[in-house]
């Protein structure tokens, strides 16, 4: 229930043989920030992440291995300019540290239950571009907890990710892009991963 | 009611940071201080000369009262500009080094306001914490209420700014006025960033570097305060307290490594 048992298998729309599968610990997230996006500065702050999306497994990011500066760009940044302004910068985070941000859940007096904070899924829709990924509330709402509490921990949770998780606005030249072969190499190897998945399936229910 | 006595789900800050200084008794820092004797912003001289020994009783009960109205001219500095600023987040004030931190803590005997203040290195006496004149114990909570603050007036612009969610309207609108009344009865004037979520969830947060504190306030009557160290995030610690209450001296104490 805690735990996210989705970021084990593929959220593609295409399923297992499209995108590049579930985002592995060693990826490491973008967070495109625009000139509407709440921020202090360089710094996220709490607001800077959508409450409501977070709820609904929907707050975007790119996932830097199998993400261009071209893609980056005409999928990312040219859609969203309209409605949130020109890019800012960007800001990272390591999935691991991501994985491993926990929440207290009051539960009586003196009493909590910790558990995951987030949940990181390679959610794509058709029309998002394949290196795409999305953060939620990891099965806090479950929980039976009051309204003002639940409010108060998603609050806490988002805290965290401004100031613990997510490094500190940058410009996207520094960041390292990925050259358009070695994505489309990721992509391959994806496919064969895959590929190789099934026929070791069909070898065991053949034995 | 103590800190550690108030309903809690965790002990806060296992690794809680230690404050240099403490405050001073009550008896030596308020003697020779006439009641009233709050400065205005025009009388205010900041270049006092510290250094010197002194030893004559009435010498030093004169410049403890000049001490007092340099810092008391810079306290309603900081909060006059504080105040005149409209921007939607807010650093914590450091309008003059002889000032770094406004802390405020009542005292329970006397109903007098301390405020933690770092004054300069060479300042021999009163150098942690200066004396402001409390609030009447005749004031009703209505004339607290029409008291001008500069985090109330913040709270007041982030709340007419904010997007929230129809249905959780009125959880903002209580979560602003549990905030209202915790900021101007215990008279916090360090100002922090004021962010209302979509949910109606208000919260207030000072942070800088690794360390962090935030106030966060669903309209329930009752104020979260979680902490951030390099080894805590806000959402594995927390102490819990009612609007009513005085803070706990763990948020006096971190509040004040912050801006200090």
């Amino acid at each position: 229930m805690t735990d996210c048992p989705e970021e084990q298998q593929t959220q593609h729309y295409g399923r297992k043989w499209r995108g590049f599968g579930p985002v592995r610990n060693n990826e490491r997230l973008i967070f495109a920030v625009f000139d509407r996006t709440p921020r202090d500065g360089n710094s996220l702050i709490k607001n800077s992440f959508n409450n409501s999306h977070l709820i609904a497994y929907e707050e975007s990011v790119a996932r830097q291995l199998y993400v261009t500066r071209s893609v980056f760009d005409s999928k990312i940044v040219s859609p969203s300019i309209p409605l949130r302004g020109p890019l800012v910068g960007i800001s990272c985070a390591d999935v691991t540290r991501l994985r491993r941000l926990r929440v207290d859940i009051p539960r009586g007096p003196n009493r909590f239950v910790n558990i995951r904070a987030i949940c990181v899924l390679d959610k794509v829709v058709a029309g998002d571009f394949d290196g795409h990924a999305t953060l939620g509330y990891a099965g806090v709402g479950a929980l039976n907890v009051g309204k003002e509490q639940l409010g108060k921990v998603r609050s806490r949770i988002r805290l965290d990710l401004a100031t613990k998780v997510f490094s500190e606005v940058q410009h996207p030249n520094n960041n390292r892009w990925r050259h358009p072969i070695t994505v489309a190499l990721a992509r391959a190897h994806s496919v064969l991963r895959v590929l190789w998945g099934e026929l070791s399936r069909w070898s065991r229910r053949s034995a | 009611m103590i800190a550690t006595e108030r309903p809690s789900f965790r002990e806060p800050l296992a690794d809680y940071p230690v404050i240099e200084g403490e405050w001073m008794p009550e008896s030596s820092a308020t003697s020779g201080i006439p009641e009233g004797e709050w400065m205005p912003e025009s009388s205010a001289t900041s270049d006092i000369p510290a250094s010197q020994s002194i030893t004559n009783p009435s010498e030093q009960t004169s410049r403890r009262k000049d001490l007092i109205r340099a810092i008391s001219a810079n306290v309603v500095a900081a909060r006059s500009l504080a105040g005149a600023s409209e921007r939607a987040y807010q650093t914590p004030i450091m309008l003059h080094e002889s000032v770094r931190s406004l802390i405020v803590a009542r005292s329970g005997s006397s109903q007098q306001t301390f405020v933690g203040s770092s004054v300069d290195n060479n300042t021999r006496f009163a150098d942690r914490v200066l004396i402001v004149p409390a609030r009447p114990e005749s004031a009703t909570d209505q004339e607290t209420a029409a008291s001008p603050s500069p985090i109330a007036s913040l709270l007041l612009t982030e709340r007419s700014r904010a997007d929230i969610q129809e249905e959780c309207i009125p959880v903002a609108n209580a979560a602003l006025q549990d905030a209202l009344t915790l900021v101007r009865r215990t008279n916090l004037s360090v100002t922090p960033r004021v962010m209302f979520s979509d949910d109606g969830i208000l919260t207030l947060q000072w942070h800088r570097g690794d360390y962090g504190v935030a106030l966060l306030f669903a309209g329930d009557g009752i104020a979260s305060i979680a902490f951030s160290t390099p080894r805590q995030f806000y959402a594995e610690n927390g102490i819990e307290m009612l609007v009513s209450e005085d803070f706990p001296i763990q948020f006096t104490a971190q509040l004040t490594q912050i801006v200090s």
